[in-house]
C-alpha cells in the first residue's frame, strides 16, 4: 500500500478502500491521513458514515490531545487492507479521515517526510500477538 | 443521546463492573448495555460489541477499555458531531 506526503510536508496520506454496507456494497476510495497518535482503527466524517450506510454499533468516549473527552458514535465497516477485506470499527468524527495504530498493527510503515515524499505500508512478516 | 449513553455507561461501570474486572481484565474491551446493565468482554472491540448484541439485541451499547480513562486517544482536531468536548 502506497501513499504520499502532502506538498507542505506535514501530513502523510494513503488511499483506503472502504466497502459500503448499502445495496450493492459499493466501495469507495478515501484519502486518509496516518495518525500514530490515534489508538483506534479509522475515523470517518458523519456524511461519509451516512453515505456508506455503515451499521451503528454503539458509543465510545475518546480522550483528545488536550486531555478533554468526546463521545463518538461507533460504526462497523469493511476496508481493503493488504488486499484482503478486514472488518474494523469506525469512529464518527469531523475532520478528514484518519487511520490509527490499531489498523497499522503488525504492518511496517515508512514515511519519507519531505514534500510529496513516499509513504508505504507493508504487510508485516512477524505478525502481532495481543 | 450520545452523552447520556456515555454518562450511564460510566456510572454502571464504576458502580457494578469495575471491581469485577480490574485489574484482571486490564486492556480488554468491554461493552455495556446501558439499558440492562449487562456487559460483554473481548480482546477485540467489534467482538465485544457482537457478544453484547447477542445477549441484548435491543441494547444501547457503550464501549470502554478496562483500566483506561478512555477506550482510545485521538487528535484534538477531530471531534464528533454526536457529542461534544468537555474539558475535565
Amino acid at each position: 500500500m502506497r501513499g504520499s506526503v502532502v506538498s507542505d510536508g506535514r501530513e502523510a496520506n494513503v488511499s483506503l478502500k472502504v466497502i459500503g454496507a448499502g445495496p450493492g456494497h459499493a466501495s469507495f476510495n478515501f484519502q486518509v491521513a496516518i495518525d500514530t497518535g490515534f489508538t483506534g482503527h479509522l475515523t470517518l466524517p458523519p456524511e461519509t458514515v451516512r453515505s456508506l450506510s455503515l451499521p451503528e454499533r454503539g458509543f465510545v468516549e475518546v480522550e483528545l490531545a488536550d486531555g478533554g473527552m468526546a463521545t463518538l458514535g461507533v460504526y462497523e465497516a469493511r476496508v481493503l487492507w493488504h488486499w484482503r477485506p478486514l472488518r474494523v470499527p469506525v469512529y464518527e468524527a469531523d475532520g478528514g479521515p484518519l487511520i490509527g495504530m490499531s489498523l497499522l498493527r503488525g504492518s511496517t510503515l515508512t514515511i519519507e517526510v519531505i514534500p510529496r515524499g513516499e509513504v508505504t505500508i507493508a504487510e508485516g512478516s512477524r505478525g502481532f500477538e495481543t | 443521546m450520545a452523552q447520556e449513553v456515555a454518562r450511564r455507561g460510566k456510572e454502571i461501570y464504576e458502580r457494578e463492573i469495575r471491581t469485577e474486572v480490574e485489574p484482571e481484565q486490564e486492556g480488554r474491551f468491554l461493552v455495556i448495555d446501558v439499558k440492562s446493565g449487562s456487559y460483554a468482554l473481548a480482546d477485540d472491540e467489534l467482538e465485544a460489541f457482537d457478544r453484547a448484541r447477542e445477549e441484548t439485541p435491543d441494547g444501547l451499547l457503550y464501549l470502554v477499555r478496562v483500566g483506561h480513562r478512555a477506550a482510545h486517544r485521538l487528535g484534538v482536531s477531530a471531534v464528533g458531531p454526536t457529542g461534544s468536548r468537555s474539558i475535565l
